[in-house]
Parts: structure tokens; C-alpha cells; sequence
């Protein structure tokens, strides 16, 4: 097993993984940009190394100086995290070249994952069903005709050059395939400067169910089973959970093992995501590997039980997966929520600063995957991920309520995130029904937020602050000047009261 | 004492007067009596009718941030020196001459020249904050008067990107 192990990360996933290392008694090396020198991963690891400045061009993503550290710090294997480098294949190539044991998939199967159209092809020669359509890009509409009768009604008409819903239209009956063709040509050259558009099969109310593998260095693969991540905002996932309400166990089984056959044919290994689609009719179709440890992996350890990152190290070091794939159980039912520093009531703009005050949940089936602190910045640069709630339960049911009083307990003051919107989506209806289909923040909550704010929660705020200023405050004969001098806030000096001094208060 | 405040955009009186060990509160035409107390620095207690609610508070430079039951409030103090209508409005007019970002970032890049028109909705700049591009719309048809900020500078949401004047017509 390795000793020393270097996280090429930041945020709430670097202090996940520096606590799997903890545990296995692996020492642990941070790396930072200028911006994170307070943050918590560097905090809590044994060692942490500046890699550049604060933007990620220059620091997280920059090899060359992560290399650098980590031949420095003596590590024998690097831990990219997700994000940042972490997909990269000249990443995990060149650490191979150095000789430090990259935590991931070797580079071949990456690069090979990483490529869409290669990795279709080469799942559906091994009889993976990949969504029906075809790239060829025809002058006349008769060819078109006749492919869409092969693929079936309704279809869906996208440009080749494509992105962003520009010249996508959905047809559903061949009387309107001319005219939709022609129209989408029409913008699809207007969008992108190339008319050119093809045809695939519309996957009506789809819903996004993911396998997680786990694949040791020596042919043993096992899956463990699945997570439905429907709800997505903006091709985002928000929420997360395990089981799918989607599927069977006979459909689980079947899909699990055409996720172990995609991970054969594309000679993957360490632990990976097979994404497929559902459609209405339960048909599934393969999308994607992901070729990383992934964000939502929790939902997977609270129903299985098991640790992936330790599975992930583990494997690394050429140690053999131990599971086997008939002793793995479901075991009730697990939901993520990932808390963003974006303002839901403000278009979602991101938004940054400082957490003024920070309560986090606690209770039993609560877990919460952090990367902030009370007091901690959050800077700018990077994803405005904050941290993961994860709630597990005996049902789903059981879940959804657990979920709704965490996300009430869970107090981050000082930038705002998304966690009413969240609380208002498990509390919806067709949630809590299992209706999830990723249109279903589209279908459910474009208005958002069309629900008040509770009007006795204002008043009891109103009546806090009015309060507070009636009394300036907590203690108000304890005041002091910030640290600085310059600044004045009690707050800040918290804990450390000089009582009897009588400057002007700020308030 | 009544104190005021600017919450979701409106304006609020509520009083509050001490009654032996209670409170008699006056908001939004309702009228409660209450015992309420500080837990600590940042936490209200505000007990009505047997009913305990935990409010928290944060003092911040010209409010509060507070979390109650799940739901969360800016409560803006109001300014008693700008009470007269006449500097809101011109606040109101200076923030429209003023060009700033939402939010502290990264200039993508300025999509205006100096002494340039501009019409209403017209982008005049691009910020890039955490890793999301926002463009910064003009909100009045003017001039460009002056530029402060150009590519790669790294802005806040108090100081101005550029400044823009009316047009002399």
C-alpha cells in the first residue's frame, strides 16, 4: 500500500479523499493556489504545497507544477478528484511517465472513454445499445425519409455542428420530417454557419440512471449498482439518488451487467460511471463512461456500505477487489443534494464571500461531504460547489422527509445557495412521487420561485433584527475593535471579549 | 421604539416596546407578545405563546443576514440620513451611470470604446466568476464616458467597470 498520497484537488472531494487516507494511515499532500491558502483541504492535510496562482490554468490544472510537488513530497500516487485534471489523459499519461501510480483508469481507456463517437462505437460492437440514429449528413430529404422510418417516430433532428438546443426539433409523424428538416438546416446555419443535421431516436420522458463500476488491475469487475440523477438543471445534476424508481430488479441486473461489458470492451479500470438513458418504455441506451470517481459517489456508499475511495486506493495499489458482485445488496434508499454558492432567487448567479455563520446537520442517516468552514472564503475561480448533502433512510419516503428537515437545519449565511430551491424540489409532489425525468425542473419550477416565503418566518426575522438593534447586539458593553483596527465587528473577535471598553459602535 | 427596515425590497416598521419581562411587538398590523433572548452571539430565542422559535442573526455592514426555519432574509437597515425621496432617485440615476459587476470577477473583456453609443440591453462587458460568464448589460440608451477596467482585470461589485453619460440632445 502506498504511504504518501497527493490530492489533485480542492474543496469538499480533497477532504473526502484526505479522510480515506486517514483511515487506510496513508499520509496526505495538499496542493493549493494563492486563493486557497485558508481553505479546508489544505487545513486538514499533512502536508500541503503551493502550486501557483489562483486561477486554475496556472495551479490545478497546471501538470507541471503538480508533478513537481509531488516528487518533492515523495508521493507515490496521485488522487486528481473530479474535475480539473482528473479526465485528462495527458494528465494520468504523464504520470505514468513519471512513475507515480495515477488513481484513475490507465490512460489508453481514459482517452478511449473520452472520445464519444469512438467509445459508441466500440461499446456497440459489443452489443451495447447505443441511442438509434446516424451521423450521416444527406442533400436530399428522401434519404432522410427513409433512415427515419428505420429508426422510428418521433425523431429527433439535430445539427451536426451542434449545442445548446440550436437546431434541434423534435418530429412526429413523417408529413412534418420535410419541413422540420429544412427549418432546422435553416438555423442550424444560422447558429453555427454549417446547415448540416442528422437524425437520432427522441427518448421521450428520459430519465438519466448511472451504473458505478469498480474494476481491479486483474479482470475482476463488479457494479454497484445504480444512481438516478434525473434531476439536472442546465445539463447539471442537482439531486441524486439510489434506487432508481425507474427500474426493476430485473431491468438492474440486466443493465448492470451491460455495464460491466462496457467496461470489458473499453479495458477500464479503478472505479468508473457508465451513463445510460431510459426511456418511457424502459428501454435503455448507453451515453457515456465517466471516467473518474464521481460527485454524487456518495449515494452509492450509503446504500452498499462500502468506501469507493479506499476501493479506488486500494485498487491503485494492484490489490485484488475483494467484492463479489452476487454478495452486494441495495440496502435502503440514499438521496444527494448539492449545495451550490449560487443565488436561486438571482438567476443562479454564482455568488461569493465569506461564511459569515455556519450550522450544519447532523443525525442519524446525515451525512455531510464539506469543503467550507464558518469563517472560510469562498473564493471566485473555481466551481461554486460547497458541499453534499446525503441522507439515507429505510425508504424513499422515509428519505424525502429526512432530506426536508436537513436541508431546514443546514444554515450557511453570508453567500447565498441553493438550498430552499432544493428543499422546494424534494417537497414537490411529482419528487416525492418518483416522477423524475430530466426535463423535470424545466416541467416543475421555470417559474421558481412562484411560492411566498412563509410570512411568519419574515415576521420572526424582522423581530430578530429589531431585537438585536434595540439591545445593539449581544453583550452590548463588550466592544471591540476587529484585529485590524480597521473594521468593527464583534463577530469577528468571537471568544475573545475585552470588557469595559466604550468606542462608538459601528451599528 | 419602532425601527425600520428594507426586506425583499420593502419597506417595514415594526416596534418594539419592553413590558415587565416581554416584549410587545408591532409588525405588519399584527400584534405579539413575547419573551425573547439572546443564546448566543449570533442566535434569537423568541418564545410566543409557548411556541420557541430559533432565529439566527448575523450582523453584517448595512444589515443582517438571518436564517429562520429554513427560510433566509437580507433585512437592510435604513439609511436615516438618506431619508428624502430625492437621493434615492438620484442613487437610482447614479447607478445606472455607473457599470458594475454583479459580482467580484475576471474581466472576459469590454465590449465598448470610449465616446461610443449604447442602447439599452447592449452588452458593454463580459465578467467571468466562478467559471460562469455573465455579461453586463447597459440599462440606459448613452455615451460611453469613461473605462476603468480592461481584459483580465480582476473587478468587485463596488467599483465601477465604466462610467456612462446621458446623450446631450
Amino acid at each position: 500500500m502506498f504511504k504518501k498520497i497527493l490530492i489533485a484537488n480542492r474543496g469538499e472531494i480533497a477532504v473526502r479523499i484526505i479522510r480515506a487516507c486517514r483511515e487506510m494511515g496513508i499520509s496526505t499532500v495538499a496542493v493549493y493556489s494563492e486563493a486557497d491558502r485558508k481553505s479546508l483541504h489544505v487545513q486538514l492535510a499533512d502536508e500541503a504545497v503551493c502550486i501557483g496562482p489562483a486561477q486554475a490554468v496556472d495551479s490545478y490544472l497546471n501538470i507541471d507544477h503538480i508533478i513537481k510537488a509531488a516528487q518533492e513530497k515523495k508521493a507515490e500516487a496521485i488522487h486528481p478528484g473530479y474535475g480539473f485534471l482528473a479526465e485528462n489523459p495527458l494528465f494520468s499519461l504523464r504520470c505514468e511517465k513519471e512513475g507515480i501510480v495515477f488513481i484513475g483508469p490507465n490512460s489508453k481507456a481514459m482517452d478511449l472513454v473520452g472520445d464519444k463517437v469512438r467509445s459508441r462505437l466500440t461499446v456497440e460492437k459489443a452489443g451495447v445499445p447505443i441511442i438509434p440514429g446516424m451521423k450521416c449528413i444527406y442533400k436530399e430529404i428522401s434519404k432522410y425519409e427513409l433512415e427515419a422510418n428505420k429508426i422510428g417516430y418521433p425523431i429527433m433532428i439535430k445539427a451536426s455542428a451542434g449545442g445548446g438546443g440550436k437546431g434541434m426539433r423534435i418530429v412526429h409523424s413523417q408529413e412534418k420530417l420535410k419541413s422540420s428538416i429544412e427549418a432546422g438546416m435553416r438555423e442550424a446555419k444560422s447558429a453555427f454557419g454549417d446547415e448540416s443535421v442528422y437524425l437520432e431516436k427522441c427518448i421521450q420522458e428520459p430519465r438519466h440512471v448511472e451504473f458505478q463500476i469498480l474494476a481491479d488491475n486483474h479482470g475482476n469487475i463488479v457494479h454497484l449498482f445504480e444512481r438516478e440523477c434525473s434531476i439536472q438543471r442546465r445539463h447539471q445534476k442537482i439531486i441524486e439518488e439510489s434506487p432508481s424508481q425507474a427500474i426493476d430488479d430485473n431491468l438492474r441486473n440486466q443493465m448492470g451487467e451491460v455495464a460491466k461489458k462496457v467496461i470489458q470492451a473499453t479495458r477500464y479500470n479503478n472505479a468508473g460511471t457508465v451513463e445510460f438513458l431510459i426511456d418511457k418504455d424502459k428501454n435503455f441506451y448507453f451515453l457515456e463512461v465517466n471516467a473518474r470517481l464521481q460527485v454524487e459517489h456518495p449515494v452509492t456508499e450509503l446504500i452498499t456500505g462500502l468506501d469507493i475511495v479506499q476501493h479506488q486506493i486500494a485498487i491503485a495499489a494492484g490489490e485484488k477487489l475483494g467484492l463479489k458482485q452476487k454478495s452486494l445488496n441495495q440496502n435502503g434508499h440514499a438521496i444527494e443534494c448539492r449545495i451550490y454558492a449560487e443565488d436561486p432567487q438571482n438567476n443562479f448567479l454564482p455568488s461569493s464571500g465569506k461564511i459569515l455563520f455556519l450550522n450544519e446537520p447532523s443525525g442519524p442517516g446525515i451525512r455531510l461531504d464539506s469543503g467550507i468552514y464558518s469563517g472560510c472564503e469562498v473564493p471566485i475561480y473555481y466551481d461554486p460547489i460547497l458541499s453534499k448533502l446525503i441522507v439515507w433512510a429505510e425508504n424513499r419516503e422515509m428519505a424525502c422527509q429526512r432530506m426536508i428537515q436537513a436541508l431546514d437545519n443546514y444554515v450557511i449565511l453570508g453567500v447565498r445557495t441553493s438550498i430552499s430551491f432544493l428543499k422546494d424540489i424534494i417537497s414537490n409532489s411529482s419528487f416525492q412521487k418518483g416522477k423524475t425525468t430530466t426535463d423535470f425542473i424545466e416541467k416543475h419550477f421555470s417559474d421558481w420561485p412562484g411560492l411566498k416565503k412563509d410570512k411568519k418566518n419574515r415576521e420572526l426575522s424582522l423581530i430578530a433584527a429589531a431585537f438585536w438593534t434595540q439591545k445593539k447586539g449581544y453583550k452590548p458593553e463588550a466592544q471591540e475593535r476587529g484585529q485590524d483596527g480597521r473594521t468593527f465587528s464583534p463577530w469577528k473577535t468571537l471568544g475573545r471579549w475585552r470588557l469595559g471598553r466604550s468606542e462608538k459602535s459601528g451599528t | 421604539m419602532e425601527h425600520e427596515f428594507i426586506v425583499d425590497n420593502e419597506f417595514v416598521k415594526i416596534s418594539i416596546e419592553e413590558k415587565g419581562d416581554k416584549y410587545i411587538i408591532g409588525v405588519d398590523d399584527n400584534e405579539y407578545k413575547a419573551d425573547i433572548q439572546f443564546l448566543s452571539s449570533s442566535i434569537v430565542s423568541i418564545n410566543i405563546k409557548d411556541q420557541i422559535y430559533r432565529v439566527i442573526i448575523k450582523r453584517e455592514k448595512d444589515g443582517f443576514y438571518v436564517h429562520c426555519q429554513g427560510d433566509q432574509y437580507f433585512i437592510q437597515d435604513v439609511d436615516q440620513d438618506e431619508e428624502d425621496v430625492q437621493s434615492s432617485e438620484e442613487k437610482a440615476r447614479e447607478d445606472m451611470l455607473q457599470v458594475k459587476a454583479t459580482m467580484p470577477g475576471k474581466v472576459i473583456k469590454i465590449e465598448v470604446s470610449e465616446k461610443e453609443e449604447v442602447r439599452v440591453g447592449q452588452t458593454l462587458a463580459i465578467v467571468e466568476a466562478m467559471k460562469m460568464e455573465n455579461e453586463i448589460k447597459s440599462s440606459m440608451e448613452g455615451i460611453v464616458k469613461k473605462i476603468f477596467a480592461s481584459s483580465g482585470d480582476l473587478v468587485d461589485s463596488d467599483n465601477p467597470i465604466m462610467e456612462l453619460e446621458e446623450k446631450k440632445e
